[in-house]
Formats: structure tokens, sequence, C-alpha cells
């Protein structure tokens, strides 16, 4: 086991004229391959930063990102581009992360375009598969995403993820625009992915819940550090920051509670 | 329960063809039709124009003296001119110049607007600075008088008028599209794009500039009424088209002198301007409502 993606006292600072405002704090973080890290805190206290730092979307203002052993700074735009095919995202809001315009086969097809020299019947083929993959009937393909319901997309924003067989993949926040019903569905499918294809997961939520089921590690974030970290079910179990503890005593029960509901009806139908 | 949490989701019926919500979105509004039912007539009238034309040598300008100044009648519906020539083929004969400059203007103004302002707006910073400040200076003189510097420097004829036009209107496409830009550019479906890696050339036309063609579209449709009067003004004071072509702007002009003897013949040009403008405002607006995605449905 080596670690796939480590930041070492990342800091990425935000200035504008006469502000600057600290995003990350020295964060360090080790994500080995075939793991799950769940990213848990309130908005603005840098996770989203992170991640961007992570895929090179942001320079960071000091400290290192390393993707498999490269530093990401030092990257190339040939490097880079190798690198985003192997990391896949996907994003909070199902709906608008998808092009108005684009059919689901071409909002599909665009990483394939990008990444991969498959044309013609081979890109069809790769297409297919990757609706295959997320349970999504072929003759959705055409379809445009506001003929599709919140869930649906999020199967295209899923597929289009893992079109190009990335071996990271980025979650933000993947359930919290959908109903409770939903998000089980789609928490379902993206364990079956994981184990299926040996992925890694970095998931950014502030459900704990999600966490919870999703993630094998946790840290918590707050005002650009991170305060907490360790297994899920030890953190969630036995929180020793006063941020965590209060984030787990506020957690809603009743979402918990159906979310649980669903978790276990599949699992009682999978038997 | 279990079942219908787990289930794939269902193929559910396709919705409408595009086509199908167009035929119906135009029944339903009258004016749309009315719009869609002008334009096709004037650009039908612009290609057939010599053949409608009752006498087309005269519609291109040929001098009938004998009939000088005659009111409408059966002969000559809409009259004749000074020189006697019919304007109805005087008028008919005008449709085709007219929409041919009209369009080009709009398409030359859009081809270098759009993707200014589409890189303005998504790149940000001092592009952004720059391309604006560009653009304030030539919208900060009024378009008749930039096209009258134009038309000063190279000379009064159509093309020329066509070229001042053009340069006077390109800014506000930029800034249209600039705008739709810096919205876009927020979007999560083009962070969705960069994390990908799609290279921001890809980005700028397959997401940024895609998504503003609606209101591009509907601008577009608008302003080729627009230009129509706009060349029609500068012909009329004489920096545009030239005697004895058959522009409707001209046919004002040399009506202006007899409007209390020879009404017509003001009158019928001056219709035929109003009756484009107004063809494809209707026609702007009903588009605005068929181009949407979302609205394309129902």
């Amino acid at each position: 086991m080596s670690a796939l993606v480590s930041t070492s006292s990342l800091v990425h600072e935000f200035t504008s004229h006469r502000s600057s405002h600290v995003a990350l704090d020295h964060v360090t973080v080790e994500i080995e391959k075939g793991t799950s890290l769940g990213v848990v805190g309130e908005s603005g206290s840098g996770k989203t930063t992170l991640v961007r730092c992570i895929l090179g979307l942001l320079r960071p203002t000091g400290g290192s990102v390393r993707f498999d052993g490269a530093e990401v700074a030092r990257m190339s735009t040939k490097e880079l581009r190798a690198m985003r095919r192997r990391v896949g995202m996907v994003f909070q809001n199902p709906v608008m992360a998808l092009d108005p315009r684009m059919t689901v086969e071409e909002s599909i097809a665009e990483p394939l375009r990008v990444h991969t020299r498959l044309r013609g019947a081979d890109l069809q083929r790769a297409i297919g598969e990757a609706l295959d993959a997320v349970a999504l009937p072929q003759a959705h393909r055409t379809r445009l995403p506001h003929q599709l319901s919140g869930g649906q997309c999020q199967r295209v924003g899923i597929a289009r993820a893992l079109a190009t067989h990335p071996e990271l993949v980025i979650l933000d926040e993947p359930t919290s625009a959908l109903d409770v019903s939903v998000q089980a569905q789609i928490l379902n499918l993206l364990t079956d992915l994981r184990v299926e294809r040996d992925l890694t997961f970095v998931m950014i939520s502030h459900s704990l819940d999600v966490v919870r089921y999703l993630s094998d590690d946790v840290v918590v974030m707050l005002q650009g550090r991170i305060v907490e970290e360790g297994t899920a079910a030890e953190v969630l179990a036995a929180p020793q920051h006063e941020y965590t503890q209060n984030l787990v005593a506020a957690c809603p029960t009743v979402e918990s509670d159906s979310l649980r509901f669903a978790l276990q009806s599949r699992e009682e139908t999978s038997k | 329960m279990a079942h219908v949490l787990i289930d794939p989701p269902a193929a559910s019926p396709l919705p409408p063809t595009p086509r199908h919500s167009l035929l119906r979105t135009l029944l339903r509004d009258r004016l749309a039709l009315l719009g869609v039912v002008l334009v096709v007539a004037l650009v039908l009238v612009a290609i057939l124009a010599p053949w409608l034309a009752p006498y087309p040598g005269e519609g291109r300008g040929t001098a009938n003296v004998d009939a000088a100044d005659l009111a409408p009648s059966a002969a000559h519906p809409f009259g004749t001119d000074e020189l006697g020539r019919d304007m109805l083929s005087r008028i008919l004969m005008g449709t085709r110049p007219a929409l041919l400059i009209s369009i080009s203007v709009v398409a030359v103004a859009a081809l270098i607007g759009v993707p200014l302002g589409a890189i303005a707006g998504y790149r940000g910073g001092w592009i952004d600075e720059a391309l604006m400040r560009v653009t304030e200076v030539f919208q900060s003189f009024p378009p008749l008088l930039l096209a009258m510097v134009v038309v000063a420097l190279l000379g009064p004829d159509l093309k020329n008028a066509a070229l001042a036009l053009a340069v006077s209107w390109w800014p506000w496409y930029a800034r249209l599209v600039r705008g739709e830009a810096r919205s876009l550019r927020e979007r999560p479906f083009v962070a969705a794009a960069e994390a990908i890696g799609v290279p921001s050339r890809t980005i700028l036309h397959r997401h940024i500039i895609k998504n503003s063609m609606t209101p591009v579209l509907v601008q577009a449709t608008v302003d080729v009424g627009t230009v129509v009067l706009a060349a029609g003004s500068l012909a009329f004071i004489g920096l545009g088209a030239q005697p004895p072509a058959p522009d409707w702007g001209l046919m004002v002009a040399e009506g202006r002198s007899q409007l209390f003897t020879s009404w017509w013949v003001s009158t019928f040009a001056g219709l035929a301007i109003f009756v484009t403008v107004l063809a494809f405002n209707l026609l702007g607006d009903s588009l605005r409502d068929i181009l949407d995605p979302r609205k394309a449905e129902r």
C-alpha cells in the first residue's frame, strides 16, 4: 500500500486587494490506494479548496500535493491532463453540473474525447459501458439534463466521472442535493462501484451518516485546519474535539433513520 | 418499498420532439405566428422580386418620365415617383438589398462581438478590462455618427455604409455575450469541464458560446430589422445607397420634397421599412420562448 494522494503542510491563502484569507492552514493528509477518506466541515472550512488543490486547479501558497509520488504544482500542462484522466469528480448539484444543452451521451463523451483516442463506434461503446455501470437505460443517451430526475442526473455525473476508468474519485457532497430515498440509491451505487473497480474515494460531506457509510477514514476541518482525524468509526463514536462533538450531537436523527432504513432494506433484498 | 428504493430508474416515455413544440408555440401565440409569416413573406419577396414586380426594369431604376407622379391606381397600386417609376416595383426590388445588407451587418457584428465577449467574460482579469474598454470607445459614439465618419473616410456607397454599421454594432454583441459568459463561468458545469481537464478553448466554444446563443439569436433577429432602419437612415441623409438603387431609405428621401403632392412615394417606402422592423421584432420575441431548452417541452 502506498499513498495515492498526499499533502504535506498544504497552505492556501486567498488574497484580494487588502485582506487575505487562509483557506488551508498546514493541512497534511495521506490517502492510501483503495481507501475512502471523508472530509467533514462546515462551508468555508477549506474542504473545496483542498480538493481544488489536489486536482491542480488551484496553486497552493505553500506546502505540497503529491499524486502518485509526483508533485502536482510542478506538473506540465500535459502531465496535469494525464493526472486528471486518473481522477474523476462527482459534483454536489447533479443537474447544474451538466451542460443544459448537452445530451447524456455528449456529457459522458467529454472526458473520453479529452483523455482517450476513442472515436466513432469505440466511443459509443465506451459511453454504453459507462451507462451500464450506473444502471441507466441506453434510451437515456439522447436526453437532456432537464428531462431527467436529480438521481438520474447524478448517475450521469458518476458515469462521466468513471468513464475514463480513474483510480481516484473525488465526491463533492454527492448526495446532499437529492431526496433521501435517492440518496440511498446513489450511496449504494458508489459503494458497489468502489468495490468493483478498487477505487480510492475522497468525499466531501457535512452529513456524518454519509461519511459513516462510505468512508474508512475521516478528517474534520475547521477554519482551514484539520482538528480531528482517524477512522470513521472511531471519530464518530468517540469524537475528541469540541467541534466534532457538536457536529455528532447535532446530527439529525430523522435523516439518519430513513437512510439506515434504506440501506438495510437493500441488504435484505440482496440476500 | 425496498424494491422501489433500489430499482434502477425506468425509462419514462420520450418527451415530444422540438419540432412539435415549435409548431404548437406558433399556433398558440398569434403574434409569433404573424412574425414568422411576415419574415417568410419578406424572404420570398427578396428572392422572387424580379418575377413579382410588374415593372422590374423600373424597379431597378429605369426612368419613364411620361408616367411621372401618378397617384395609386390599378396599373400602379403604389403610384409612381417623379421619374415615373412604379413604386410597387421599386419597393419589391428593394427588399433583397435591404435584407442582404442587414443580415450581413448583423452576421459580421456577431462574428466579431461573440468571440471577443466570450473571451472577455470567461477569462476575466486584464483581458476583460482591455476588451471592454475597447468596446466602450466604440459605444461612446452614436452609431449613426460613427457610420458618418466611416462613410466620410471611404466615400458614400452601400458597402461602406454596411461596414460602418458593422463597426458600430459589434460592441453590443460583445457586451451581451460577456455578461452571459460571466454568469456561465460560475456555473457548476463549467467547473466540471475544468476538473475533467477540457482545454479552455474547447470550454469557450462548447460550453460558453453555445449556452449564450439564445440571447444572441434573439438580439440578432431583432437587429436585422433595426439595421434595415439604420441603413435606411444613412441612405436618407445621402450616406448609404446611391440613386438609382432601389433602396427604401433613399425612396423616403426622394419623396420627401413632394410629400404634399405625391404622398405615396415616401409613405409606401416607409411602410416597407416599418413592416420589416416589426416582422423581425415579433420573430425575435417568439424565438426567445422557443429557444429556451427548459420551455421547449411545454
